[in-house]
């Protein structure tokens, strides 16, 4: 089970790719595992305001369907179109192929992206899946 | 094929479920239920057993509702991927026999959206010999 790096975490198991001051969003490996066979994703529309730690849309999976949370405030600028067709990419290449969102995030005061103070590094997140058995 | 706690419960005859075969009235001897099985055998059933094909890849579950003309006519008892037939399918008890639907708009609602689905005969599969 992978947990690269250079990401950040959230809690509900989702990652976070920072890029300038949009953010890239999708699930991680630990979810995807658990969720088993992604069958379909409901994605934000494009332009929704999304809001850190809030619903936004749902991934469905042959055996349960999850909320999917958005780790960051901000406005939708793209979403993985791809994932329409093959929502088989969650679990096949949860970091690459199978990102779900792009957000403009936020802006703080110095015009820097205002992310969420509670995200999680790699290691800590790693140590959560881990402890949730 | 039906499942207890989906397409059997304890309000279910075996005749709603499809199951009418494995009750034998003519056997030698009484069995529990006889007298209530056969008045509910000559009325008819209450509920119909059909199966769906959703055009769609979300799965229809347990408790779905399903909407014929935008009227809920029935509940999905159970629902699935088919990968044989690339399609997801479920199993509805409706409250009318299916060929009575012949023509209307059948629906789904999974998680607040109606989802065009499409009546078929079950088994859903039956392979060539």
């Amino acid at each position: 089970m992978s947990v690269p790096a250079e990401l950040h975490y959230t809690p509900e198991h989702e990652w976070v790719s920072l890029e300038g001051t949009s953010a890239s969003v999708g699930i991680t490996d630990y979810a995807a595992q658990q969720l088993g066979d992604v069958v379909y994703v409901s994605l934000p529309a494009l332009g929704a305001t999304v809001t850190a730690g809030e619903p936004c849309g749902e991934v469905e999976s042959v055996k349960s369907v999850s909320d999917l949370y958005s780790p960051v405030d901000g406005e939708v600028i793209e979403v993985n179109a791809e994932l329409e067709d093959d929502p088989s990419l969650v679990n096949a290449e949860p970091y690459t192929a199978g990102w779900m969102f792009r957000v403009r995030v936020v802006q703080d005061g110095n015009g820097d992206a205002a992310l969420p103070t509670d995200l999680l590094s790699a290691a800590e997140y790693d140590e959560l899946t881990k402890s949730a058995g | 094929m039906p499942l207890y706690g989906n397409e059997l419960g304890p309000d279910v005859t075996p005749f709603e479920a499809g199951l009418g075969r494995v009750v034998k009235f003519d056997k030698p001897g009484e069995f529990v239920g006889r007298e209530a099985l056969a008045a509910r055998a000559s009325s008819g059933p209450s509920r119909h057993l059909a199966g769906l094909t959703i055009a769609s890849r979300r799965i229809a579950r347990h408790g779905y509702p399903v909407l014929a003309d935008g009227r809920t006519c029935g509940t999905v008892t159970s629902g699935a991927p088919s990968p044989t037939l690339g399609v997801p399918i479920a199993m509805a008890y409706l409250d009318r026999p299916a060929a009575s639907l012949a023509g209307a708009v059948l629906t789904v609602g999974i998680r607040g959206e109606a989802v065009p689905a499409h009546l078929t005969d079950l088994p859903f599969y039956s392979r060539r010999r």
